[in-house]
């Protein structure tokens, strides 16, 4: 009965207006997912505020289509300038800047466009037919398990590096954590290591550290070069091979998956489903050495987790009313502005509703694609500027960026910290992908770690109580020992004993 | 970076990662421990148990490089003459030291002057193309992305 509502919701949108609603706000979207700094969340509030006297139907479509189109957006400058326009994209500069640089940066943006749009499939699927059900699975991720998917981000660290180098991965992600702990605590509110100045009190907002890492970063390794190259342009085909959609079925399936579990737990963002994703597909692979040189399967795991983790984020908004990141936040609190009341009654005051928000991310999804697959070539020409203008550009954006979250000069202290700061780590192989994940992480660590422990008064044992937290802790295991010998040896063993079974009973 | 030069690299990082994990542990126990709230509570614990982890980690960094010869490090004057006469740390050093004087500009200055000046003059030193190209570039640039984020979007500029 689901998919009929569905499917009349999206007839009845089907109009010329809306379309245009829709179209705009998702091109909208891309450019600002685009432009370094300004991120979907940011986006959704800029928007909310020019559509407040808007009709409710209208203003809705048009912040969907933002938060839509923003995450997609950033994967092209992550794409073609190794510079994620957003957070959620910064997994996407792993394989698919080296991709543009090996000549295939149209293909690579063609590739993300399509593994967005199935993403966003995934996150579709979840927010129509399982809002209900996938509401209450939100409710279980407490203190201790959403510490535990923090601990897996944090083992993670170690393969989200191109070398064949875990050490220095996980000395990146725990440098990032470290600093993520600079600024006032959430529990008792102490200012831990801020050296008595007063602008660290707040911490280190994650844009300034994200557009320092990468975005300057690149642009020093850029201009700083002897011979200046011109900036990766290529132009060649944009739609993807069929044939490389089919090969990476189970990739899409799996990614698009993690995607829209990561996206309903509360707190946890498109960023981290990036992350996992990519780790995920890495384990999988065939061709793991690849990973981090220009890997197809690597682009498409980032690219479709993050766009799945956008439905799937709805999904808490919609049912719980509970933002499951930071953009849905900002959604949450654009629908209340809009007399659009989410929650456990919703389905009971308007179930309908859920429906007519999915057929509104259905035509979100469509514009995306078509615009990601039709407006590349235009885009790729801007980039074919040579880097001497190009990059001061950049810059520019990436200033604007930092300073528009906050309006703090600081904020721009902070960039150019981060950014002479993972200058050298980049030099030296330290990866910064880790980094950025441990500066997202360690919040989450440090304020679950804690208030797990009041909650239960100092209980360890509560960390290992459930469920989540046990497959969690498994998943941790495996990530950090799977490699080693005795592991592979008790695998081998355990494997060639259910072997002989299998061969006795038969 | 050659594999006998980043162990000589990695030698001299992991003495800086160790030193500053040593920071983080004394900045740690340094403090509150908030009793009341139990042991379990106190801030220091996350950032102890991660500094606890980095110096752990950059032990066995130290002891990688040991291994491969890191710490046998010379370095002569000249080396350091001709690294500050190489072109990449002049390119490197213009560029940060212009980003430098805009930051002090903005904010005192009208933000489409002091970015058109700024643009105009990177574009011109890593000669991005003719002055006047260049000029018009920076121009245009500095006034859409005032008019588009200001004026448009009502965001925030420096």
């Amino acid at each position: 009965m689901g998919a009929v509502y569905l499917f009349q919701a999206v007839i009845e949108q089907f109009s010329i207006m809306n379309l245009l609603y829709v179209f705009v706000a998702t091109q909208l979207g891309i450019i600002i997912g685009m432009l370094p700094g300004l991120t979907a969340t940011m986006g959704i509030a800029l928007l909310t505020t020019l559509t407040f006297r808007w009709d409710a139907g209208n203003a809705i479509v048009t912040l969907i289509s933002i938060y839509v189109g923003a995450i997609y957006g950033g994967s092209r400058s992550a794409v073609l300038l190794n510079i994620p326009g957003t957070p959620a994209n910064a997994a996407t500069c792993l394989d698919g800047f080296p991709l543009a640089q090996s000549g295939r940066g149209a293909e690579a943006i063609g590739l993300a466009t399509t593994s967005s749009f199935l993403g966003s499939v995934a996150g579709l699927i979840a927010l129509s037919f399982f809002t209900p059900v996938l509401g209450n699975l939100a409710l279980e991720f407490k203190s201790f398990e959403i510490f535990w998917l923090a601990i897996f981000g944090v083992a993670i660290c170690g393969n989200l590096t191109a070398a064949k180098d875990n050490l220095k991965g996980w000395i990146s992600g725990i440098l990032g954590i470290i600093f993520s702990f600079v600024g006032m605590e959430a529990i008792q509110g102490y200012p831990r290591l801020t050296l008595g100045i007063l602008n660290l009190y707040t911490g280190f907002d994650i844009i300034p550290v994200l557009v320092g890492t990468y975005g300057l970063v690149e642009i020093l390794h850029n201009l700083s070069k002897k011979d200046v190259k011109e900036a990766v342009s290529q132009i060649g085909r944009v739609l993807p091979r069929f044939k490389d959609v089919v090969a990476n079925r189970f990739n899409i399936l799996r990614s698009g998956l993690i995607g829209v579990v990561i996206g309903i737990i509360p707190g946890v963002g498109e960023n981290i489903a990036s992350y996992v994703a990519y780790d995920f597909s890495k384990r999988a692979s065939k061709t793991p050495e690849q990973f981090g040189k220009g890997s197809v399967e690597g682009l498409i795991a980032s690219e479709t987790a993050n766009n799945a983790c956008v439905g799937g984020a709805l999904v808490p908004v919609l049912s719980l009313a509970i933002p499951g990141s930071p953009p849905a936040a900002v959604l949450l609190a654009a629908l209340w502005l809009h007399n659009v009341r989410p929650g456990p009654l919703l389905m009971i005051e308007n179930p309908r509703y859920i429906y007519e928000f999915s057929a509104m991310f259905f035509w979100a999804t469509c514009a995306m694609f078509i615009l990601g697959l039709t407006i590349v070539k235009p885009l790729l020409r801007i980039l074919r500027l040579p880097n001497a203008i190009l990059m001061p550009i950049v810059f520019i954006f990436c200033t604007i960026g930092t300073f528009a979250i906050n309006g703090r000069f600081f904020d721009l202290i902070v960039m150019i910290f981060f950014g002479l700061l993972a200058f050298p780590m980049r030099k030296l192989g330290f990866p910064e992908a880790p980094f950025v994940l441990g500066i997202i992480l360690g919040p989450m660590i440090d304020e679950n770690l804690r208030r797990g422990f009041i909650l239960t008064n100092g209980n360890v044992l509560s960390f290992f109580s459930s469920p989540i937290s046990m497959m969690l802790i498994i998943a941790v295991f495996f990530t950090l020992f799977a490699r080693s010998r005795p592991v592979k040896y008790v695998f081998a063993g355990v494997s060639r004993g259910f072997k002989s079974l299998v061969r006795r009973g038969s | 970076m050659e594999d006998n030069k980043l162990v000589k690299a990695d030698f001299v990082v992991s003495l800086f990662l160790i030193t500053f994990s040593i920071f983080i542990i004394v900045q740690s126990l340094l403090m509150p421990k908030y009793e009341a709230w139990g042991f379990y509570a106190m801030p220091a614990m996350t950032p102890f148990i991660f500094g606890f982890l980095l110096l752990f980690l950059s032990l066995i960094l130290l002891g990688r490089s040991l291994k491969g010869g890191g710490h046998r490090i010379r370095i002569t004057r000249i080396q350091i003459a001709d690294a500050l006469r190489s072109s990449e740390v002049k390119r490197f050093s213009t560029f940060l030291g212009a980003i430098v004087v805009y930051f002090l500009l903005l904010g005192n200055l009208n933000f489409v002057i002091v970015t058109a000046a700024f643009l105009f003059s990177m574009m011109l030193f890593f000669k991005g193309a003719k002055w006047w190209v260049c000029l018009i570039i920076s121009v245009l640039t500095a006034f859409i992305v005032w008019y588009v984020f200001n004026r448009i979007f009502l965001v925030p500029l420096p």
